[in-house]
């Protein structure tokens, strides 16, 4: 294993890593862990296969449902296990976007892809942000992740409600920032447009 | 003074209950608690209703909430119907939905009122979304089980005027005898 994939499979305990020798992809795999009701997750990995990031792709092999927000709602993709999508945009989910997954059984997927690496940035806009790191790293929002926005909050999905953890510069994470998990969705809610942008360099 | 007071307030109670918009998806493709198969519809003869043939229609009071009013939804897939994006109107976020389930098989009818083969089921829906908050979802947030449609037996026309003169002799009968 080389230092590249070392330094990310100690940073993320939850993802499991193959490489080739003969390229700097990292490519690896997530097990999302799905409980009964909603999941705010998303997709870590960048799945470089023909429509390897759609919905059909990471959620097609269970029942669930993939609820998309729009600004001011949610639509809805509906998906059954061994059919594909049935109901809804079959639409791509890249690493980044967050959603919510409902399931009425305790289920689990496993997303394979590419570990995204260099600067990575996700646009923030004024309002509610569903969103997730770009780069498959796990710890606090701040210090691991790079995510503190002036007058933003991030939401964090309990289960049944959101945790809020709100962020003023100079002073940082107001009840501690936040520990996010690899593929865990997140919403960032702000009061002006921002960018959250984390560099991740894998050593050569 | 009390009066007018009591009416504007009645008035804002009765437009927010108007306007609440607690938010939910309505499909059956799950399996219920202590079921082994999922909350299909089925028809008459048990199995799941064949894609083609079934209608679903979700209400809440005399309010038709689903698409396409009495006419109901197609299902999906054979005895499973996908209904996203439903609001109630009379319950909020993190609110309970009073909603009716009707499925009937469209060969029989147009409509559940026309259908001969069809069911309906009460279901209560809590937790309803809204905002950022997730819509609630008939396999996380309800009781709903599954429906199995029933033949419902309507007389042949002879029948009716053989009972409608029955029923002509025995009030002449009467009248006779008085």
């Amino acid at each position: 294993m080389n230092k590249n994939l070392l330094a990310l499979t100690v940073a993320a305990s939850a993802l499991a890593f193959s490489a080739s020798a003969a390229t700097s992809n990292i490519v690896g795999y997530v097990k999302l862990a799905l409980k009964k009701g909603n999941n705010l997750v998303a997709n870590p990995l960048n799945n470089t296969n023909t429509d390897g990031n759609k919905v059909s792709s990471l959620f097609g092999s269970i029942d669930c449902s993939v609820l998309r927000w729009t600004g001011s709602g949610f639509t809805t993709t509906d998906t059954v296990a061994g059919v594909g999508v049935v109901s809804g945009d079959d639409f791509t989910l890249a690493p980044g976007e967050a959603v919510f997954v409902a399931v009425s059984a305790d289920a689990s997927v496993t997303l394979v892809g590419e570990a995204l690496t260099g600067t990575q940035t996700v646009a923030i806009t004024k309002g509610n942000n569903f969103v997730a790191s770009k780069i498959p790293l796990s710890g606090a929002a701040d210090t691991v992740l790079g995510l503190g926005i002036d007058g933003s909050s991030v939401l964090t999905w309990n289960g049944k409600g959101y945790d809020s953890y709100d962020y003023v510069d100079g002073v940082g994470y107001l009840t501690g920032a936040p520990n996010i998990a690899v593929g865990q969705g997140i919403v960032v809610s702000a009061t002006a447009p921002a960018t959250w942008s984390k560099t991740f360099t894998p050593a050569p | 003074m009390n009066k007018l007071l009591l009416t504007t307030l009645g008035m804002v109670a009765a437009v927010s209950a108007a306007y609440a918009q607690g938010t939910f998806n309505a499909n059956n493709n799950f399996v219920p608690a202590g079921a082994s198969a999922k909350a299909f519809i089925l028809g008459t003869d048990g199995n799941a209703l064949a894609k083609a043939n079934g209608r679903v229609e979700i209400l809440e009071g005399s309010t038709t909430l689903s698409p396409n009013g009495s006419a109901g939804v197609a299902l999906t897939l054979d005895g499973l119907f996908f209904i996203n994006g439903l609001a109630s109107g009379s319950a909020g976020l993190g609110g309970t939905a009073n909603l009716v389930v009707r499925a009937w098989d469209v060969t029989t009818g147009a409509t559940y009122a026309d259908a001969t083969s069809r069911g309906s089921v009460n279901v209560v829906v809590s937790s309803l979304g809204g905002g950022t908050t997730p819509p609630a979802t008939f396999g996380n947030n309800s009781d709903f089980k599954g429906l199995k449609l029933e033949a419902s037996v309507i007389p042949e026309p002879s029948t009716v005027a053989f009972a409608a003169l029955g029923v002509a002799g025995l009030f002449v009968m009467a009248r006779r005898k008085a």
